[in-house]
Formats: C-alpha cells, sequence, structure tokens
C-alpha cells in the first residue's frame, strides 16, 4: 500500500516552476535551431543623427550625445558619438541603455578608470562589474565614440534611448531638474524612414 | 519612481547601481535557481530547475561550435548533457553533515535544455532512497553551480505528513516560495546568495494516532 501511494505520488510528480512561466514546447528552440534562425536574418546597419543643441543639453554628469549608430542586432552594438572628447574620469563611465516607458534600465556598460585598466583614454579594462551583472561591455573607439554591447534579449530596437553619465559628477538634486536632460533616442529598425535620433 | 530619483540612486557609487538592478528579479540577465525538496518516509528528492539568460547560452555554445552549418541534433545534446553535467556537478546533498552518494541527472521535462528568447531551461534531480534516518536530522544542499553569477533563489521542502521542518535558511523567502507555481511571484524569490545553499532540519512527526488519544 505504502509503495503504490509512493508510486503515485511519483507519477503526480511535476518539475519545480521557474522564475518565468515556463514557455510550451513548440515556443521554444534548441540553440542550433536558434542559431541558424538569427543567421538567416541579417541586420541592416542604420545610422541616426542629432540636431541637438549641446548647451540646450548640458548637465554636469551626462555626456552630450550626438549621434547614436545602431551597427548590429544581436548581440546588439550601439556606437555612441559625443560632442566633446572623453577625458578620463576618476569615477568611471557608464552607459545606459534603456527600453522607453520603462523606468528601469536594461543594460548598461562601464568604462572604467584605473592604472590598471591599459585603456589609452578609455578602453577595455580587466574586470566589468557591469557586464557581469547586467550584460553589458563598452569601449572607446576613439576620442568621442563609444562602442557598446549588450545581448540582444528583449530591448526593443526601435524604441530605446541612451545616456551616457559620468560616476564622478556631482551627487545633489539640482542635477536632476529635468529628466534625463542629455538622453538620445535610438531607432534601429527599418523603415529607414521612420529612423530618428531626437535631441529630447 | 520618477526617472530622476531612480538616476540620483545610480550615480552614487558603481556598488550602488549594481544593487538598484538587484531590484528587478526579472531582468533578462539574471539566472535563477529553484530547488524542491521532497521528503516521503526516508527517501529524499531533490529537484532544481535553473534558468539561464539565452544569450549567454548561445554565446558559448557558438564558442564551443563555431561553425553553425555543421551543427544539429548531436551538438544539440552534446552541449546539453554538458550542462547538465555542470548544473548537476555543482549540486552536492549531505545529511548529518555526512554527504549523500547521489547523482543528478536530467529531469523529464519537454523543455529542458530548449529555449525561448530569455532563458533556456534546465532541470535536474536525484532520488535518494533511504537517505533520511528515522531520527531525521539536518539536510543541506550545496550549490556550486554558476557562483558568481547575478542570480535569483528560490525554494521549497515538501516534508509531507510524516516529517516536518524545524529549521530552516528558506524563512526570507517566507510562504510564498511554498507553492507549485512560483513563477511571476517576486516573494518567492530573493537575490541573496545565503540562499544558494539550502539547509533545512526536519524531524518526525508525533505520532499522530498517539497525540489524538
Amino acid at each position: 500500500m505504502r509503495s503504490a501511494l509512493a508510486l503515485l505520488l511519483t507519477l503526480i510528480w511535476v518539475l519545480p516552476a521557474t522564475a518565468h512561466p515556463p514557455p510550451k514546447m513548440d515556443e521554444t528552440e534548441s540553440a542550433s535551431q536558434m542559431l541558424r534562425k538569427k543567421k538567416r536574418t541579417p541586420y541592416t546597419a542604420l545610422e541616426g543623427e542629432s540636431a541637438a543643441d549641446k548647451q540646450a543639453y548640458g548637465r554636469e554628469g551626462f555626456l552630450d550625445i550626438k549621434a547614436v549608430t545602431v551597427t548590429d542586432a544581436d548581440p546588439l552594438v550601439v556606437e555612441v558619438e559625443l560632442f566633446e572628447a572623453l577625458e578620463p574620469d576618476p569615477g568611471g563611465l557608464l552607459v545606459f541603455l534603456l527600453a522607453e516607458g520603462d523606468m528601469n534600465f536594461r543594460y548598461a556598460a562601464y568604462l572604467p578608470e584605473g592604472e590598471d585598466a591599459e585603456w589609452g583614454l578609455f578602453g577595455p579594462s580587466g574586470r566589468n562589474i557591469f557586464e557581469e551583472r547586467l550584460g553589458g561591455a563598452a569601449y572607446a573607439r576613439d576620442e568621442t565614440t563609444l562602442t557598446v554591447t549588450v545581448p540582444r534579449a528583449d530591448i526593443p530596437l526601435d524604441d530605446f534611448l541612451v545616456h551616457v553619465h559620468t560616476l564622478s559628477g556631482p551627487d545633489n538634486d539640482d542635477l536632476w531638474k529635468d529628466e534625463c536632460p542629455n538622453e538620445r533616442k535610438g531607432i534601429g529598425v527599418p523603415p529607414r524612414s521612420e529612423q530618428d535620433v531626437t535631441g529630447d | 519612481m520618477p526617472r530622476r530619483v531612480f538616476f540620483v540612486s545610480l550615480a552614487v557609487t558603481a556598488l550602488a547601481i549594481a544593487a538598484v538592478a538587484g531590484a528587478h528579479p526579472y531582468g533578462p540577465e539574471y539566472y535563477s535557481f529553484r530547488t524542491v525538496v521532497d521528503v516521503d518516509g526516508a527517501r529524499v528528492q531533490v529537484t532544481v530547475a535553473v534558468e539561464i539568460p539565452t544569450q549567454l547560452v548561445l554565446a558559448e555554445y557558438q564558442q564551443r561550435y563555431p561553425d553553425l552549418e555543421a551543427v544539429g541534433e548531436k551538438e544539440d545534446r552534446e552541449f546539453f548533457e554538458f550542462q547538465i553535467g555542470r548544473i548537476g556537478e555543482g549540486l552536492a546533498v549531505a545529511i548529518n553533515g555526512q554527504p549523500v552518494p547521489t547523482t543528478f541527472r536530467a529531469a523529464d521535462s519537454p523543455i529542458n535544455g530548449r529555449a525561448d528568447e530569455r532563458f533556456f531551461y534546465y532541470f535536474v534531480t536525484a532520488d535518494m532512497p533511504g537517505a533520511l534516518p528515522p531520527q531525521g536530522g539536518k539536510l543541506e544542499i550545496d550549490n556550486e553551480a554558476f557562483a558568481g553569477v547575478p542570480c535569483y533563489f528560490s525554494a521549497w521542502v515538501k516534508s509531507g505528513l510524516a516529517w516536518k521542518v524545524t529549521e530552516s535558511n528558506l524563512t526570507a523567502l517566507g510562504d510564498a516560495a511554498q507553492a507549485e507555481d512560483v513563477s511571476e511571484v517576486p516573494e518567492a524569490w530573493s537575490d541573496d546568495e545565503a540562499l544558494r545553499d539550502l539547509v533545512v532540519r526536519l524531524e518526525p512527526r508525533a505520532n499522530r494516532m498517539r497525540g489524538a488519544r
């Protein structure tokens, strides 16, 4: 009797739930299926320009973005052109990619600063806590251009925002009178006519 | 929350930002472990569901198999076994301080090793008949799989009618974690690394018939 009960319990036993509702079988793919599908859908790089007035958006702590260019979709590669040449920042530099309408950033990349970091001006460093925590990485392609790479995941390519922020900037409420003053919208999905990189 | 308030918190230090990120348990960058322990008599069954961000798995897969034209079911199976082995080898069970010799194997599930856009899903299980002595004792599950990654944890010990949990490190999770479906239940999850390992003490319940007299 006891073994019969154990058998019954075994039969009705279910797998533990995951943090998210697990998908149905037909909603899933194997690794090779996913990679092949991605390979079949090449991404067309788009470019956008900003007519933003640097003076209008200047805020200490934020860097002014001139243009955002999405060069690849998976992983998402974004080139961020700045108005001014980068200068070493004792606190490091953060690049945020946010889904518009979402108060929480999806990805951040971090350019640390320090003697151990072989940057030249800015560049890759050994330990990147944001790469670990948030799946993003950034390096300075040249003095005014950051290249940010993040997993594609769920950021909507047709509607996301970019912020570049110094970590050593002042920390007071006056800095934040306007919401995200230096953010730029990156539009990365065709049709090309709809692309836009605006200053607000 | 106003966006500026959010960013004030970001501006202080890098660590502060990391902490804020931890407030979002369902971000696609987080791994998750959900452990369910089922105790029936002396038998202990441990099953662990693991979610791994899809992009990270694909990157590793592609590194292992660079030629996408040459991959298929064989490589998928090989990689699946590699992942199951990696998770299973990271798990160890001990009762009253004594390691329980066991092997975690892939659990039966049609989506085991498969993925959607967010996560790859893996399920491992180990069955340990006769592992728990009549007087009960301390059950420990040591989890070193994917140590150091950003992760959320949840667990539930199903002690049944014969046993009761008298001590546990899972109390921080509260009752929310004690349910079959905890998907999208934030209270059932925690990113506290202290919950990576599971420690519970099981004692036999008093004889119900004798207690009724």
